[in-house]
């Protein structure tokens, strides 16, 4: 569960024991977690989990077999109409009309979303073009813009009817590393503005950047979901006293890698770690820095840096070789072939 | 207006048309050259070319109106656009109208471009202006089926591809039919009534409509009988775009079952107006019973596509707007649906039988041909009832719709030829006894059989009419059954299904 459920706001995004079927395929098995306002929430999971489904569900597009999933408190299912008016959804691989211009395209959504006054007023077409930074090229035809530019323009198009929520499926796929930088920048202005954005992918690095809570989703069941450091103590308490067999083989402790910047050799830093008995490896890293595979979390860190300060050796730079979000990944999920 | 911008932008569009005006013009001085040097005469070389314009023209009407058409829908789902769209707030009926305009403006604008071109036939004479007018008339009508059919077919495939080639395919097979009947046989048909008409017209509604003198025949046979077969087409052809572009667990029926009860006395109406209007009107019943039990079936095929009952979204949706029995009745759900086309097409079959059997009573051989309708009506109806019971049945079961509609066409089949089959190779190994024919009697055909079984001179054969009305009993008790195995399969099933809907959690 968020933020929500804790402070008893009404959250952005209510789901709960939500199932789905296709045929004898179950593809969601009882999912439930709640996004709160103003977050931008990372929903992961590797191809063919489930996370499709789930935003076809919110979207209103599919109506699950079993469950409720509630935007802004409005039911899906129930209130379809409603529920669009609050969402933006841009799919994943969507495509774009290629022979018009950007400004025609933004305004023949601006007239289906009915926001252009019968087609006498475009100035919301004119906020989003400033704000998606596409004024420049509004006469553009789309067909000869770069695929980067094409994402924009489809944000552009969720932003028109100024949704509370935005849904964006695998926003960042395809697109080269300046625009992926571009599109998460834009993620963050569209927060700061008070969006909820529910952001779908499996590339964990693109969410953790962003992501203020994530739901990781296998197999069509959710495995974790909440803040990110709300996880990893959940993880971590769970590790001192796991509750089952199958619980405890899955959160042993976790066998992490630092990339450690010191002003020293690798045998100096070596040596100093040598009696550390959490330390399992000291070894090379790229760019003149070091490895060090160790067992532990966050006081192991401290006793390693600790360590190498009162041996004299300037430490200029400690990082996870992981994100906090691949290390809770690769930790509650399983990995099995899907 | 989006689709008018994209497809200006598109270069070959200009080419495209004239490229048909050229072909269309030099085809037609071709024609001309020739029927002039067999016949100098100004007016038949105008009405040959008449013709012949105005054939090709059907011929690309029926052929580019689907094609272009079902770029419309399938392009936009190809395109991963379609959803935008949908989420956009535009609903299934303002989407199907919007890619209609869009496809029939380009269309037109095909039609305009070859305007001056058809206007040659009127220079050389032999068909007035009024005529060539009321054949552009008919043509953009034409082109509004044409359309509306690429869309309905465009409208059940993902794929642009599949659709282009699925439409044109189809388009193809069909169109070539239909110029044979209405144009063709229909030519032949109108010039016996209104022998104003050549008898060698195929573009003969526009002919008939600017010479035949006005009376009843006239309204009904030239402006109300083809007017309600158009409405009737273009109705159902736009439910099911209507239908096919929403979601699965939208309300796809109601446009559907609602067309159903507008057409089903609309049909009822063209079939006792034809058999009226024909001067062999024994013949024209027989006829037009066959055309009303192939309604039945058309109807038997389209309801199996029903889900099993209306999902949460319209239940709420019909509680919160009070939503009366008959509006829940033609909602979706397999039970309500199955048992509506059953009403409608038995009530249909009984309905022109017993106005058949009125309009032949003045008839000099009346108790044959009675008994010809009666016996027709009553085999259609039975098997009938049947097919709507399996399809109703497989359907209960889980059976997909393609399946279950393939499995419907197979038992149809089946049933109409291996007794047939049967009977053949029984009275071949008795030596020749026709009577062993009767073995036949579970075909649906075997009603054409029983015909020759009454006359006016001999009596009435009873053992075949006998085998035929127990086939008839047959078919209607297994109908029967089927139904009432598929209501309580597919209300266990509903039941099911709405308990897994609840969550849990509140």
């Amino acid at each position: 569960m968020s933020a929500a459920t804790q402070t008893g706001a009404r959250p952005a995004i209510r789901v709960r024991q939500l199932g789905h079927r296709f045929g004898s395929h179950e593809a969601l098995k009882g999912v439930s977690f709640d996004v709160a306002p103003g977050e931008i929430f990372g929903f992961i999971g590797p191809n063919g989990a489930g996370k499709t489904t789930t935003i076809r569900v919110m979207t209103t597009l599919l109506e699950p077999t079993a469950g409720r999933v509630e935007i802004e408190g409005h039911d899906v299912s129930v209130d379809p109409e409603k529920v669009r008016r609050l969402i933006g959804y841009m799919p994943d691989h969507a495509g774009v009309y290629e022979q018009v211009t950007v400004r025609e395209y933004l305004e023949f959504f601006a007239d289906a979303y009915d926001v252009s006054e019968g087609g006498r007023d475009y100035a919301t077409v004119d906020a989003v073009l400033e704000l998606t930074d596409l004024a420049k090229l509004e006469d553009k035809l789309v067909v000869s813009m770069s695929k980067g530019m094409k994402q924009r323009l489809q944000l552009g198009r969720v932003l028109l009817h100024d949704p509370k929520v935005l849904i964006l499926d695998e926003p960042a796929s395809d697109l080269d590393p300046r625009a992926r930088i571009e599109m998460r920048d834009l993620l963050v202005e569209l927060r700061s503005m008070g969006k909820t954005i529910f952001l779908s992918s499996h590339i964990l690095t693109e969410l953790a950047d962003v992501c203020t809570s994530v739901a990781i989703l296998e197999r069509g069941s959710l495995v974790v979901a909440g803040p990110i450091a709300e996880i990893a103590e959940r993880l971590a308490a769970a590790r001192a006293a796991p509750e089952d067999g199958e619980r405890a083989a899955r959160v042993d402790a976790p066998k992490r890698t630092l990339r450690l910047k010191v002003r020293g050799d690798l045998a100096t830093v070596a040596g100093v770690l040598a009696g550390a008995g959490f330390v399992s490896k000291v070894g090379p890293g790229p760019a003149g820095s070091v490895h060090v595979a160790f067992t532990g979390g966050e006081p192991e860190v401290e006793e390693i840096v600790r360590r190498l300060v009162l041996a004299d050796v300037g430490v200029l730079g400690v990082e996870p070789e992981r994100s906090e979000l691949e290390r809770i990944f690769l930790e509650v999920t399983r990995g099995d072939l899907q | 207006m989006r689709e008018m911008r994209q497809a200006q932008r598109a270069s070959r569009r200009p080419w495209i048309l004239l490229a048909l005006t050229l072909a269309l013009s030099l085809g037609l001085c071709a024609i001309g050259g020739l029927a002039a040097s067999e016949d100098a005469n100004p007016a038949k070389v105008g009405s040959a070319l008449f013709q012949v314009f105005f054939s090709i023209s059907y011929a690309v009407v029926a052929i580019v109106g689907p094609a272009v058409a079902a770029n419309g829908i399938a392009a936009e789902r190809e395109g991963r656009t379609w959803e935008a769209v949908l989420l956009a707030g535009l609903d299934a009926p303002r989407l199907a109208r919007g890619k209609f305009l869009a496809a029939y403006t380009t269309l037109s604008l095909y039609l305009v471009t070859l305007a001056p071109v058809g206007a040659l036939s009127f220079l050389f004479g032999g068909v007035t202006a009024t005529e060539v007018v009321l054949a552009f008339v008919l043509l953009f009508a034409i082109a509004a089926l044409a359309v509306s059919f690429g869309l309905a077919v465009s409208s059940l495939l993902d794929n642009l591809r599949g659709a282009l080639v699925g439409t044109l395919a189809l388009a193809t097979a069909i169109g070539p039919a239909l110029y044979v009947f209405f144009g063709l046989v229909g030519g032949q048909l109108a010039h016996r009534q209104w022998p104003e008409v050549d008898r060698e017209s195929p573009v003969w509604l526009p002919l008939a409509l600017a010479r035949a003198d006005v009376d009843t025949t006239y309204l009904v046979g030239l402006v109300l009988v083809p007017a309600a077969v158009s409405l009737v087409g273009a109705r159902f052809l736009y439910s099911v775009t209507v239908a096919n572009l929403g979601g699965e667990t939208d309300d796809r029926s109601t446009g559907l079952n609602r067309w159903m009860l507008f057409s089903t006395p609309a049909v009822l109406g063209v079939a006792v107006a034809t058999t009226a209007l024909a001067t062999n009107q024994g013949d024209a019943a027989i006829f037009a019973m066959c055309g009303a039990l192939a309604y039945g079936a058309l109807m038997t095929l389209l309801f199996v596509r029903e889900p099993l009952g209306p999902s949460r979204r319209v239940r709420v949706r019909w509680a919160r707007e009070g939503a009366s029995a008959l509006t829940r009745a033609l909602g979706p759900g397999l039970t309500s649906s199955a048992r509506l086309v059953q009403l409608a097409t038995l009530a249909l079959v009984a309905a022109l039988a017993a106005t058949s059997c009125a309009l032949v009573s003045d008839h000099p051989y009346a108790p044959v041909a009675q008994a010809r309708v009666l016996f027709l009506a009553a085999s259609g109806g039975a098997f009938l009832s049947f097919m709507i019971g399996l399809g109703h049945a497989l359907r209960a079961r889980g059976v997909a719709v393609w399946t279950t509609r393939g499995l419907v066409v197979v038992a149809a089949l089946a049933a109409s030829t291996a007794p047939w089959i049967v009977a053949a190779v029984a009275c071949a190994s008795a030596g020749g006894d026709k009577e062993l024919l009767a073995l036949g009697a579970p075909s649906p055909f075997y009603a054409f059989y029983m015909f020759d079984q009454v006359s006016m001179t001999q009596a009435p054969a009873w053992h075949a009419i006998g085998a035929g009305l127990g086939a008839d009993v047959m078919w209607t008790v297994l109908g029967v059954a089927l139904t009432a195995y598929g209501a309580g399969r597919a209300a266990a099933r509903r039941r099911q299904a709405e308990a897994a809907e609840e969550p849990a959690e509140a």
